[in-house]
């Protein structure tokens, strides 16, 4: 009964944050700070997503593995970011970005 | 339970809604991103129809890598950075009557489906009842792995065939004949995604020999293990240090015919043993595993060369000594 509440709070609060990505997307005015809203707020959302789901099936191995989802999706996003933001820079400022 | 049909409705209005906006997209690569967004969609569809291995392979296959195809031929069409020219100039546009003749085809197509889906056999009309019974007694309990690789062996046979035959295809793209567009070269060795490869190349590899192994009783199989093994070549061509993919040698050819070879000599055994072609009998679980096994690599070599064997190979890096 209360970890339902839990369950409920904690995939309204990852909506709330992925709808704020979301919004951060549409509303920002360059890649820079786009790409910011997405992977923090994104992050969080999914982050707040495992924990919720962790809640719910109560197993400690399905815990485990989206805790590693997690993890790998917010690897995969930084990484991800960093390159967009890069290729981003070399093309508004013409010369070789950083490695 | 009660959320179902709402949450269906979503899906399926979002399938269609992205497919008509990723057409309509107002340049090409919008078009591509929200055909991958598509994608996943439709991956979810798959689950929630109960096709757990369908959807895996259109995650990896369908939304994945050829998403990445489609950015790779973008770079070619587009031919370098910054050139932003307006995707209407290519001279390629449909009056009314090709419009038309494309929304006839279209809804033509669709209305073939539904009827074909509306007068599917259900329940224990059709092959159902003798396809259940067989899967009591079978060794291998996923009923997808049982019928692609037993009941239905004959037609992966082929498929491997249509597989081998795009892979020879994408390294004749390699010829110079062809006006040779350079593409959009990738991040040019990036530390970052040498470092991505480092992490995840490991992780992919280990999911994939899972995905293959886990495939007999759960989901999963050849074709979502081999899609695993293509994305782990794509990204390691991506960081500078898959040149050895490219090379057309011994070992790529191999690799491209393994599947269809694989397939040959198990059947060339079971006619040898007085069965008919690719009638496993009695070794049924270790043939399939084999079999599977050779079919996962020649899957992710074809795939991966898909990718690779077109795509323009960044400037090979060395990795940077610290000075000083």
């Amino acid at each position: 009964m209360v970890v339902d509440a839990l369950v409920l709070g904690l995939l309204a609060a990852s909506a709330v944050f992925f709808a704020g990505g979301t919004l951060g997307l549409l509303r920002f005015p360059d890649a820079f700070t786009r790409l910011h809203a997405l992977s923090k707020a994104d992050n969080l959302g999914l982050g707040l997503l495992a924990l919720a789901l962790a809640l719910k099936s109560g197993e400690a191995v399905v815990g485990a593995k989206l805790a590693l989802i997690w993890l790998v999706a917010m690897f995969v996003g930084s990484a991800a970011s960093y390159l967009v933001a890069r290729h981003a820079l070399g093309v508004a400022t013409r010369k070789e970005p950083p490695p | 339970m009660s959320v179902g049909l709402p949450f269906d409705a979503l899906l399926a209005g979002g399938i269609v809604y992205l497919a008509w906006r990723s057409a309509h997209a107002h340049s090409l690569f919008a078009g591509i991103v929200l055909f991958i967004a598509f994608g996943l969609l439709m991956a979810l569809a798959w689950v929630r129809l109960g096709a757990v291995d369908i959807a895996l392979a259109e995650a990896a296959i369908g939304a994945g890598l050829t998403g990445a195809l489609l950015l790779d031929a973008l770079g070619h069409v587009k031919g370098g950075p910054g050139d932003e020219r307006d995707d209407d100039e290519d001279g390629l546009t449909l009056g009314r009557p090709g419009r038309a003749l494309a929304a006839a085809l279209a809804t033509g197509v669709t209305v073939v489906l539904a009827l074909a889906v509306w007068w599917m056999p259900r329940g224990e009309d059709g092959l159902h009842a003798a396809v259940v019974a067989a899967l009591a007694e079978h060794p291998v309990g996923n009923a997808a792995t049982a019928v692609l690789l037993d009941f239905r062996a004959y037609d992966t046979f082929l498929e491997m065939g249509v597989l081998a035959l795009a892979g020879l295809g994408a390294f004749l793209l390699q010829t110079r004949t062809l006006r040779q567009a350079p593409a959009r070269p990738p991040s040019q060795g990036s530390v970052v995604l040498r470092a991505m490869v480092v992490v995840l190349v490991p992780m992919m590899l280990m999911t994939a020999a899972y995905l293959y192994w886990a495939g007999t009783s759960l989901s999963g199989g050849a074709f979502p293990a081999g899609a695993m093994l293509a994305g782990a070549m794509v990204i390691t061509f991506l960081a500078g240090i898959g040149h050895r993919f490219v090379r057309d040698d011994a070992l790529t050819r191999a690799a491209l015919a393994g599947g269809l070879a694989a397939f040959l000599v198990a059947g060339g055994a079971t006619l040898g043993a007085g069965r008919t072609f690719l009638e496993w009998g009695g070794w049924t679980y270790p043939a399939m595993l084999a079999v599977e096994a050779a079919l996962t690599l020649s899957i992710g070599a074809t795939l991966g060369l898909l990718y690779v064997a077109a795509a323009k190979a960044p400037p090979e890096t060395k990795p940077e000594r610290a000075d000083g």
